[in-house]
């Protein structure tokens, strides 16, 4: 469907705006002088406002619009960027992200657009300190529209006047192309409303064609609305700020009390225009005679020359140009005509700038003071390209070859694709890798079975092209999977912001290696971990202003966000320089959760210690607070890394700061393994999780409390027997008597936590595409998943921590 | 999201669903100028939105069918809009 497509594309883009926008505004406040990124800020809030008008998303529009609205006076230096208009505007630019979302997950927007939109205007300037800025739009009454209204009409205009209420009379005709543009004009009818009540609508339908000879994604109605309002002329013609260009004609009145002659410009000749003005027009035409020139056919040109002319008259209506309909050529123009005439305009308007610089420079003064006055506070009417190049009649981009050359270099600009199209991709290309491993097999077999001696050759020359294919297939897939990390250190500042403003606390964050890569997926997991980490380090670690100035600590604390490539690792980092972590109390807590023994407390080293908090439940603040305190956070964080073979741990300095260490593989789309054999059938250990193999003699095993166990370079390594794990073979036997003397060998792969698992046999590493298990097996914890073979067997991957944790779960199944 | 055509005793029933604009409205001219029935009912009893693309369309239908039969959309906010829009009284 186009229209989820469009709501789709819509939802993407948004998000990416409203991060941008938020970082825009959190960099602002640090740097409020910084126009160009205000500048930037506006121009993203009005390309999303315009989207979500092309989506449908009208409260999204609405909103961003108010938003917008106070952009734009800050831009315009009517206020002043602060912490105060700063949470306004992130929090109004929340607003709009809770909508986006609502309208993502199809489902009612829980937050109140209308009274976010009141909040914001009350940092808007008041409307008659900008009423002297937006004038020139504002004309004289169309009598002749006026006397022709209906009786009940006119009827019910005087009633208003006699109420004090000011009558504006709003005629827009907007240009054919303005959908384009994704501007829907019964939105600003929608503004209307909010300003007073519509007295009179009229739809001219004059322009519009039979049904089945209409463009129906053209525009051909116009619209003439009376409105009754309190509200300033000023505040009437912000509701049409973003459609006033040379194309559309708008014309706006007002009857009442505001004094508005005072500031109305009536400009009849092209010497009255402001110099601004002047520029955009020029400008405007110089675009007309580029389109024009770039016609490909006649009839293309015929079609473009009829449309400029079209919207000139609009121009002249709008000005009041009586010399400029008077010289405007019938329809239809002809080429050489219309051209020529196009260029004595251009020419024209240069010759009334300089006229006006001679006039400078010779002390005259041919611009009333009024006008002056206008121009020095005139909002700026945004000339864009785009807008102002005649739309093609097919629809197609205008610009001849200079459109090609847009074209061209549109095609090395990124492209969006689905996350789904991505998942599917990676996992042919997995597929492929497995697929491919089995010919290996099958060449052997040739060979041995079958004497077919040449074939299996040539298969294994065409299977090392399919080996390098495949492989840089598989990596190039791999490349396309990796994102920054800075896709989530940069939602961080945000976080920072409003929980130390909330704690009271003063922070600076620090954020290096955002380039560093890492698998989607595994960006994905890692977003919640950083949340509960930058909270608990704001929250527990980092010292109140007071506390560290006794302390003779620098104020504000400083947060660390840290992410570095290690091997074939990656690791990121989240270190505070606040009160740090005390062994001593974690040991407390550990004992008081029956976790440790005293005794067992007291041996076990300060850095085992700290590590305790990343047990379920534990937390050493007694408070609970809206932050953390509930001893869950560093528990989610130790799950989620696990899920995705990461690890973490926890450095820290009672007095100095804490940092929190994880570890994260490159990718999770592949994962060697160390191939084991247990009772016969082979089995996988995640190679991360093994620290080292070795090949012992049973009488090398030795027991201690009726567990088996074996001296390592000194040290006691305790033994878990696969085989009764997995409800197999035994391998290790726990007779003393029986290991004395025995030649029998074992292997031992000994785990990173220290812990040796006995197995029957080493085969090897293999590179596997890890496939969790579903159905009932999926709640078999021992096992981290499964994997297909080159040989099309299926090979379970062990999950050594829940293998040993749990003394194995065979039993149950 | 979109609009229905069905033929019943030589009118043609046009049934806009949800909400009718400017994504639709190309494709629905091209598909309602294809048919042959002279006479149509316009169905907007599931109507929940449109914008000023769709506003046209519906202005250019009234003035292309003569005998037009109207069903009112059942939510009110649209029939208001109409309404403001002096689609409904005209």
């Amino acid at each position: 469907m186009i229209v989820i497509n469009l709501l789709a594309t819509f939802i993407q883009e948004a998000r990416e705006y409203l991060e941008n926008i938020s970082q825009g505004l959190l960099y602002l406040e640090e740097n409020p002088a910084d126009a160009k990124v205000l500048d930037e800020i506006f121009r993203v809030a009005h390309t999303l406002k315009g989207s979500a008008g092309i989506a449908g998303l009208t409260e999204v529009q609405k909103l961003t619009h108010a938003l917008e609205d106070v952009l734009g006076a800050l831009r315009d230096g009517q206020i002043i960027y602060d912490s105060e208009l700063a949470d306004v505007l992130l929090h109004g630019f929340d607003g709009v992200k809770e909508l986006v979302e609502a309208a993502a997950g199809g489902q009612a927007p829980t937050v109140d657009y209308r009274q976010l939109i009141t909040m914001i205007r009350e940092y808007l300037p008041s409307v008659s300190d900008a009423a002297s800025g937006v004038t020139h739009i504002l004309r004289d009454v169309d009598k002749d529209a006026l006397a022709a209204l209906p009786e009940n009409v006119q009827k019910n205009i005087s009633v208003a006047r006699g109420q004090g209420l000011n009558i504006f009379q709003i005629c827009f005709m907007p240009d054919v192309g303005i959908f384009y543009t994704g501007t829907d004009p019964l939105l600003l009818v929608d503004e209307l409303m909010e300003l007073g009540q519509i007295i009179y609508l009229q739809v001219d339908d004059s322009g519009l064609p039979p049904l089945c000879e209409m463009d129906a994604e053209l525009c051909y109605l116009g619209i003439n609305i009376y409105l009754a309002s309190t509200a300033e002329p000023a505040r009437v013609e912000e509701v049409f700020q973003f459609v006033e260009s040379p194309e559309n004609y708008l014309r706006v009145a007002v009857m009442g009390e505001v004094g508005q002659s005072a500031t109305v410009k009536v400009a009849n000749t092209l010497a009255d225009l402001s110099s601004k003005e002047r520029k955009m027009f020029k400008e405007f035409l110089k675009q007309q005679q580029t389109a024009l020139a770039a016609a490909e056919t006649d009839e293309d040109r015929d079609w473009r020359a009829q449309h400029i002319t079209k919207i000139l008259h609009r121009v002249a209506q709008n000005y009041q140009w009586q010399w400029l309909i008077e010289q405007l050529p019938d329809l239809p123009v002809k080429q050489k005509e219309f051209q020529d005439f196009l260029a004595r305009l251009v020419e024209l308007l240069s010759e009334s700038d300089e006229q006006e610089l001679s006039c400078k420079e010779t002390g005259r003064k041919t611009i009333n003071g009024d006008t002056a006055e206008i121009d020095s506070m005139a909002s700026p009417v945004s000339v864009n390209d785009r807008k102002n190049v005649l739309p093609s009649p097919g629809g197609s981009s205008p610009g001849g070859k200079d459109g090609e050359k847009a074209w061209e270099s549109g095609i090395n600009q990124p492209i969006k694709v689905e996350q789904e199209k991505l998942d599917r991709m990676m996992s042919l290309a997995g597929e492929l890798v497995v697929a491919k491993n089995a010919l290996p097999y099958l060449v052997k077999k040739l060979e041995i079975e079958h004497g077919l001696v040449e074939l299996a050759r040539e298969m294994k020359e065409k299977y090392s092209i399919l080996d390098r294919i495949a492989r840089d297939m598989q990596d190039t897939v791999l490349d396309v999977r990796l994102m920054p990390v800075s896709y989530i250190f940069r939602k961080m500042p945000r976080l920072v912001r409003d929980i130390s403003r909330s704690l009271g606390k003063s922070v600076r964050l620090v954020t290096s290696g955002e380039e560093t890569q890492l698998d989607k997926n595994i960006i994905q997991v890692l977003n919640e971990p950083m949340v509960h980490l930058v909270r608990n380090a704001l929250d527990h670690g980092v010292e109140s202003p007071e506390e560290r100035q006794d302390l003779g600590k620098p104020v504000p604390a400083t947060v660390t966000l840290r992410s570095y490539r290690e091997g074939d690792r990656v690791i990121v980092e989240v270190e505070d320089d606040g009160r740090g972590i005390a062994p001593d109390r974690v040991r407390a807590m550990a004992v008081k959760k029956n976790l440790l023994t005293p005794e067992e407390a007291v041996s076990v080293s300060d850095e085992e210690a700290l590590n305790f908090i990343f047990m379920p439940g534990f937390s050493t603040n007694e408070e609970v607070s809206d932050l953390s305190g509930r001893g869950v956070g560093m528990d989610v964080v130790a799950t989620s890394l696990r899920q995705v073979n990461g690890k973490v741990r926890v450095y820290s300095e009672p007095g100095s700061g804490t940092c929190i260490r994880m570890e994260l593989p490159l990718t999770m789309v592949t994962s060697k393994v160390l191939l084991v054999k247990v009772s016969g059938q082979p089995y996988g250990l995640p190679l991360d999780a093994v620290q080292e193999t070795v090949k012992l003699n049973a009488s090398q095993i030795k027991t201690m409390k009726g567990q088996p166990v074996a001296v390592l370079r000194n040290e006691l390594v305790p033994l878990s027997d696969t085989g009764s794990l997995l409800a197999r073979h035994k391998i290790i036997n726990t007779d003393a008597d029986a290991n004395t003397g025995s030649d029998e060998e074992i292997y031992i792969a000994v785990l990173n936590t220290g812990i040796g698992l006995a197995v029957h046999d080493l085969l090897g590493e293999q590179d596997i595409i890890l496939k969790p298990l579903e159905g009932e097996l999926a709640g078999i914890a021992i096992f981290a998943g499964a994997a297909v073979l080159g040989d099309g067997n299926v090979l379970l991957v062990l999950n050594p921590h829940e293998l040993t944790q749990t003394g194995g779960v065979m039993d149950g199944v | 999201m979109g609009y229905s055509f069905e033929n019943k005793e030589d009118r043609l029933v046009v049934q806009l669903l949800d909400r009718f604009d400017i994504t639709q409205v190309k494709e629905f001219t091209a598909d309602i100028c294809c048919r042959p029935e002279r006479h149509l009912v316009l169905d907007m009893k599931n109507l929940t939105g449109l914008d000023m693309a769709a506003l046209q369309v519906l202005w250019a239908i009234r003035q292309a069918y003569t005998g037009l039969e109207i069903i009112w959309p059942h939510d009110n906010q649209v029939v208001e809009r109409l309404e403001l829009l002096g689609f409904k009284t005209n």
